[in-house]
């Protein structure tokens, strides 16, 4: 019964949604509109059940002493005061951005700074051309990246320009293709669920 | 054991540090090389620059702190820009740490005496990822009752005339791509297609490639692509600012990576012939 009504609302909303973009009908417009209107809530609540979800996960780990249990109270400690200072004093208090901006600003910073560090060692043991396609794909790689700084074109003038061909033409063509095939899937995938063969999105497994 | 076996077993931390090193210098003694415009970034500066002034700019910041190294000279320099010409400037954003990125972004601009609520506004996170830009775009409303501040939009002046996405004179994402909810893709598909409204989407370097065949099919009224992109725009007002000053720094650390390519290579290719016949 649940499954079945749950089916007959994404069928609905589906042909609905879809037809709400080609038809211009107010009988089909408005309360499609309205169903659109209720996104942003339905949305609020599914970030409501994941911070949940995960404060229950971390509780288990304290509780359980489980592995790097310590960080779990951390996580604890951090997210409750975010929650209960942000909801008793709003984002734009003073301390809530101070907080943003000298802990998750700083700490997000440099975790996106070691990612380049990763790349400098990637670069060194991984990045080999072992073949055609890769010795293709490094060169290739490396003169975009030059092209992207000033360095590039003090090391020869053409950089640029190669750069842009190949940025604008062959990664364009690629990018164009890998587009129509995704949007194509995708609509395969939404014609599927409209008509009740995908219903994996129930939860039934099938 | 020869230098290139040395070579391929070298400690990481080593890598790291000539990184580092080669990020730091330029920081602190920049080297200053000149720099062309590409037109991309020159297409949106003249776009801009020929709005009329007043015009209403509406700027989602659909990106974390995390990518603010690379994004924030991006949304300064465009910020300056809006400011400078005397729009109105309207903050937004589709992922939750959005709003917070804009505050510190526009704060600079307070202290130079813009006031908010007058030059600009900050309408804070919209929820509901695709179907809720869609309804944004409809009645923004509908889906944002109170600004940042929590006051409620129909007592702020600079939304007396504001009702729908084409009621903006230009829109722009600042945006990281995947992870927030608002994607460039997202906002292609349901603001410049269905609205043909003017749109520019101002992305970190690793995203531009995908979002560059919108920009070739005139989908998209301009893109501005990376760290490069932000120091181009600098140089277009006149204004160098941090994205000039980290360009020599992006320049250092494409070269060494390239140079760790080439050892990298060169010692594996000077091993082939030993790894066949199993002497290592």
């Amino acid at each position: 019964m649940r499954t079945g009504l749950a089916l007959v609302i994404a069928v609905v909303v589906g042909i609905g949604m879809t037809l709400d973009y080609f038809v211009k009908l107010p009988a089909l417009n408005n309360p499609m509109a309205e169903v659109r209107n209720w996104m942003p809530i339905v949305t609020s609540f599914a970030v409501i059940v994941g911070a949940a979800g995960l404060l229950n996960v971390h509780r288990r780990n304290i509780q359980r002493k489980r592995g790097a249990w310590y960080n779990s109270v951390v996580l604890w400690v951090v997210m409750m005061w975010t929650i209960v200072w942000g909801i008793s004093f709003g984002t734009a208090d003073k301390t809530y951005t101070f907080v943003f901006d000298n802990v998750l600003t700083s700490s997000s910073t440099t975790l996106s700074a070691v990612g380049a560090l990763y790349l400098g060692s990637s670069a060194f043991r991984a990045f080999k051309a072992t073949n055609v396609n890769a010795a293709v794909l490094l060169a290739s790689g490396a003169v975009v990246m030059l092209a992207q700084v000033p360095i590039g074109e003090a090391i020869y003038g053409g950089i640029p320009a190669i750069g842009d061909w190949i940025m604008n033409i062959l990664n364009t063509a690629g990018q164009r293709g890998i587009m129509i095939a995704s949007g194509i899937g995708f609509m395969t995938v939404c014609v599927r669920i409209m008509l009740g063969y995908n219903r994996s999105y129930l939860g039934s497994g099938q | 054991m020869n230098f290139w076996t040395k070579m391929q077993g070298v400690d990481a931390r080593i890598i790291y540090i000539l990184m580092m090193v080669a990020i730091a210098i330029p920081l602190v003694k920049p080297i200053g090389l000149p720099m062309r415009i590409m037109p991309t970034t020159l297409q949106v500066f003249e776009f801009i620059e020929k709005l009329p002034s007043g015009s209403k700019v509406y700027i989602s910041f659909d990106y974390g702190p995390g990518q603010g190294p690379e994004l924030n000279p991006m949304s300064t320099a465009v910020l300056n820009h809006l400011f400078k010409k005397g729009l109105k400037v309207y903050a937004m954003a589709s992922i939750t740490e959005g709003p917070m990125v804009a505050q510190s972004m526009l704060a600079p601009f307070e202290q130079q005496g813009k006031v908010y609520g007058k030059d600009f506004v900050n309408l804070g996170f919209f929820a509901g990822g695709e179907a809720g830009l869609a309804a944004l775009c409809q009645d923004i409303r509908k889906v944002i009752a109170r600004d940042f501040k929590g006051t409620p939009l129909d007592q702020l002046e600079m939304m007396k005339d504001i009702n729908k996405i084409t009621d903006f004179a230009l829109g722009v994402t600042v945006n990281s791509g995947p992870g927030g909810y608002g994607t460039p893709e997202v906002w292609v598909r349901q603001v410049p297609i269905v609205y043909k409204t003017p749109f520019v989407l101002a992305l970190n370097a690793v995203m531009t490639p995908s979002s560059l065949p919108f920009l070739q099919a005139k989908q998209i009224t301009g893109l501005l692509g990376g760290l490069r992109a932000a120091a181009e725009y600098e140089l277009c007002l006149k204004q160098p600012g941090m994205g000039a000053a980290l360009m020599d720094a992006q320049s250092a650390a494409h070269v060494v990576i390239i140079a760790f390519i080439i050892l990298g290579n060169i010692a594996y290719f000077s091993l082939r012939p030993k790894r066949r016949s199993g002497g290592i």
